[in-house]
């Protein structure tokens, strides 16, 4: 690889982190990080904490990874990854219910742990980090995250809202529009529209631009 | 990809249509047959599905920038089967939204016309049984008016009192002539007649039907839920929620149904046991739409497997038979 | 011996662990491209699973029902399915290469899998169950895996045409065919994993 000059390197890590925040979103387009979304996003505020842990869980770990990934054989790298986002995120759990929330903690306490073992992490940590310098390695963590974060909000709101009637535990509706909305198959089916629509987007912007908008690096 | 493509059966798109016309036909005596009963009510049921059904698909195609093919009344069938599997006194957006997930969820993401995976009705159904059970399965007492829908007196229907535990106690005669609460289209003597019509016109197979009936009847008779004999415990049965609806209109689909007269038999029989299954274990107190689903989503593995098992092993036992002649 | 027949059956079939609670979806859309997939990767997940949950069990009913006992649960777990991914690899490596890098694909997706299932069931069963309807819900979680595994490569060879609109082509249409799916399962009632 030449040695990219400085604005060069910057479009290339805003390029990145674009790609798997927007153009190519991690959950709608490679499909990874479905079962949180599918099973814990009930609420904007699981969501939300749930956004907050995969960031304090992928950062550390991403970073990690692209310093001394390389080095090590898969033997180790994998426990090593996983150990340390499942500490992180037991420290959070413990934090999360001990401190702030721990009505919040009761209905997460499965899901926590459960991040450390995502298919977001073996993808994204295992998969792209290792073989990533630290820079490119944190503009696609943090494009993960904030794709991630913005799917998981948004099936969570309209969940919540469909499913209790209720906006962040604000009750907005004395009853429930749709109260099987909290059950899997309308994540399923919402997710799908969802990627349908992200999917017009790109084609459209595609023929807008009529140049290549993605990097292909998977 | 390919190797699924080569297997003998081909999507009859054409056909299916032009066998649309002949299925919308029976709806109307069922409709109308509800009407003695219950003014005119079912109609507009039927109506608002149909016309619900017929909107959602011009605006399919409005976003992908196409004209709807609505004439060739696929989507029109959908509307009126889920209108007859309605009760008569639904509010009238619960057909609606079920047309919305049948038209937008389960038919125009497949690619329209004869490409769903799954019969569209049947999602539809399913869907709106998950999210509003007491607005579908809430039936009237058949003995009075329903005109005035704030003193409607309702009824436990007869599935829901087998689920209980308890048996229905209806007369032959009232359960044939479909005189207890029930949905629109539950109407025995009219169904079969609309079952045999379909087979004469071709647009539904009896290797699937029949099997499935056949299925279902030896199922009660087996394992009653009722007490009383085993043939009103098989007659309540079939009655009872939309079964027979289901073997007319849901199942036989031509599109999502298997094309191989075996997996055909397999599909109906298997659907028999799911629909018999989900009444016992299920959650609600009709399940078809349920193992409609489920069946659909099988019928092109029993197609594939179904083709192999008669073609390939015939042929394989002939090569050892002509072999040991040659010898 | 009753109580994992109705655990398998439950996880396998009418409560389908992935369509009924999404655990394993997206692996089960990414790792499965062949019919030899479903079997390898399904095989890989098994022995994995079963494997896990035998030694935890005992691990897990030492460790009890108090407050810690909450937190270390997914740890003893994690900290066993690692281990015995070390194991695997460092044996399956020293016996013989070429099988140890047709494995090797599958090796890391398997046991990730194998931790997300298994620590569904950790949360709510673990401790009430006996040891056969532990391992009664892992076999089933297994089967349950790979019958959606297939149907999604049924699904993928049947949707793979050019009806299908441009914009739902390839992973939207997956999605909504997972949720038809899914929506067909809720007639046996709600989920006993959670």
């Amino acid at each position: 690889m030449s040695e990219p000059k400085n604005s060069g390197r910057a479009r290339r890590l805003l390029q990145i982190f674009f790609d798997t925040f927007l153009v190519r979103n991690i959950v709608l387009v490679k499909l990874l990080g479905l079962c949180p979304i599918v099973v814990a996003a009930v609420n904007l505020k699981a969501g939300v904490t749930l956004t907050v842990c995969v960031a304090l869980a992928l950062l550390p770990t991403a970073f990690l990874m692209s310093l001394v990934g390389e080095k090590l054989k898969p033997v180790i790298r994998v426990p090593l990854y996983t150990l340390i986002a499942l500490g992180i995120l037991l420290g959070a759990g413990y934090v999360l219910g001990t401190y702030i929330d721990a009505e919040l903690y009761a209905s997460l306490y499965l899901f926590l742990p459960l991040l450390a073992v995502n298919s977001l992490m073996t993808y994204r940590v295992g998969g792209f980090a290792v073989v990533s310098r630290p820079p490119e390695a944190m503009a696609d963590a943090l494009g993960s995250v904030f794709g991630f974060g913005v799917v998981i909000c948004i099936v969570a709101t309209v969940r919540e809202f469909l499913a209790y009637g209720a906006l962040w535990e604000i009750r907005l509706l004395p009853h429930p529009p749709l109260a099987a909305a909290a059950s899997p198959f309308f994540a399923f089916l919402m997710l799908g529209f969802m990627a349908a629509l992200s999917q017009f987007v790109r084609e459209l912007l595609r023929r807008f631009v009529a140049g290549e908008v993605s990097v292909s690096y998977e | 990809m390919t190797a699924f493509r080569t297997t003998p059966h081909l999507r009859q798109t054409e056909a299916a249509s032009s066998r649309c016309w002949d299925v919308l036909i029976p709806l109307v005596p069922l409709a109308v047959y509800s009407c003695v009963y219950y003014g005119m009510r079912p109609l507009y049921v039927m109506l608002v599905a149909i016309a619900s059904a017929m909107g959602f698909e011009v605006l399919g195609y409005a976003l992908q920038m196409k004209r709807a093919p609505l004439s060739d009344g696929t989507a029109a069938v959908t509307g009126g089967v889920i209108g007859l599997a309605m009760s008569p006194i639904v509010p009238y957006w619960v057909p609606v939204v079920a047309c919305g997930v049948a038209i937008l969820a389960a038919k125009l993401p497949f690619g329209g016309r004869g490409r769903n995976l799954v019969n569209p009705a049947a999602a539809g159904l399913a869907f709106v049984t998950v999210c509003f059970p007491t607005q579908m399965f809430t039936y009237p007492d058949p003995e009075r008016s329903i005109a005035d829908l704030s003193q409607v007196v309702t009824q436990t229907s007869p599935a829901a009192l087998m689920q209980a535990g308890a048996t229905p106690s209806y007369s032959p005669m009232d359960i044939m002539l479909s005189n207890f609460p029930g949905p629109i289209g539950s109407v025995l003597i009219i169904l079969v007649a609309c079952i045999l019509y379909l087979f004469v016109r071709r647009a539904s197979s009896p290797w699937v039907v029949l099997p499935f009936i056949g299925t279902c009847a030896v199922y009660a008779a087996l394992f009653p839920r009722v007490s009383g004999s085993i043939g009103f415990g098989v007659l309540l049965e079939l009655c009872a929620g939309y079964v027979m609806l289901t073997a007319a209109f849901l199942l036989a689909d031509p599109v999502t149904a298997p094309r191989h007269w075996l997996a055909r038999c397999v599909y109906g029989v298997l659907a028999g046991i799911l629909v018999m299954l989900l009444r016992r274990i299920g959650k609600f107190e009709e399940g078809a739409c349920f193992a409609v689903l489920l069946c659909n989503l099988l019928s092109d593995m029993l197609d594939r497997n179904c083709w192999k098992l008669c073609y390939h092993l015939p042929r394989r036992f002939k090569k050892k038979q002509g072999g040991a002649v040659h010898e | 011996m009753n109580e994992m027949l109705m655990m398998l059956t439950a996880t396998s079939l009418f409560q389908n662990v992935v369509l009924t609670t999404g655990f394993g979806s997206s692996l089960a859309l990414r790792v499965i491209y062949r019919k030899s997939d479903v079997w390898k990767f399904g095989g890989i997940l098994s022995f994995f699973l079963i494997a896990t949950m035998a030694i935890d069990y005992p691990l897990d009913h030492w460790l009890g029902l108090g407050l810690e006992a909450k937190l270390l649960r997914p740890l003893v777990m994690v900290v066993v399915a690692m281990a015995l991914y070390c194991l695997v690899t460092v044996v399956t490596a020293a016996i013989s290469v070429p099988f140890y890098q047709k494995l090797k694909p599958y090796l890391v997706p398997a046991v990730f899998n194998d931790l997300t299932l298994g620590l569904a069931m950790v949360a709510n069963h673990k401790v009430t169950l006996t040891f056969w309807g532990t391992i009664g819900l892992a076999v089933g979680s297994c089967v349950g895996f790979m019958l959606v595994g297939w149907l999604i490569l049924e699904g993928r060879s049947r949707i793979n045409s050019h009806a299908v609109p441009l914009a739902f082509r390839g992973a939207p249409v997956i999605l909504i065919y997972l949720g038809l799916a899914a929506l067909a399962m809720l007639g046996f009632g709600s989920s006993i994993l959670l």
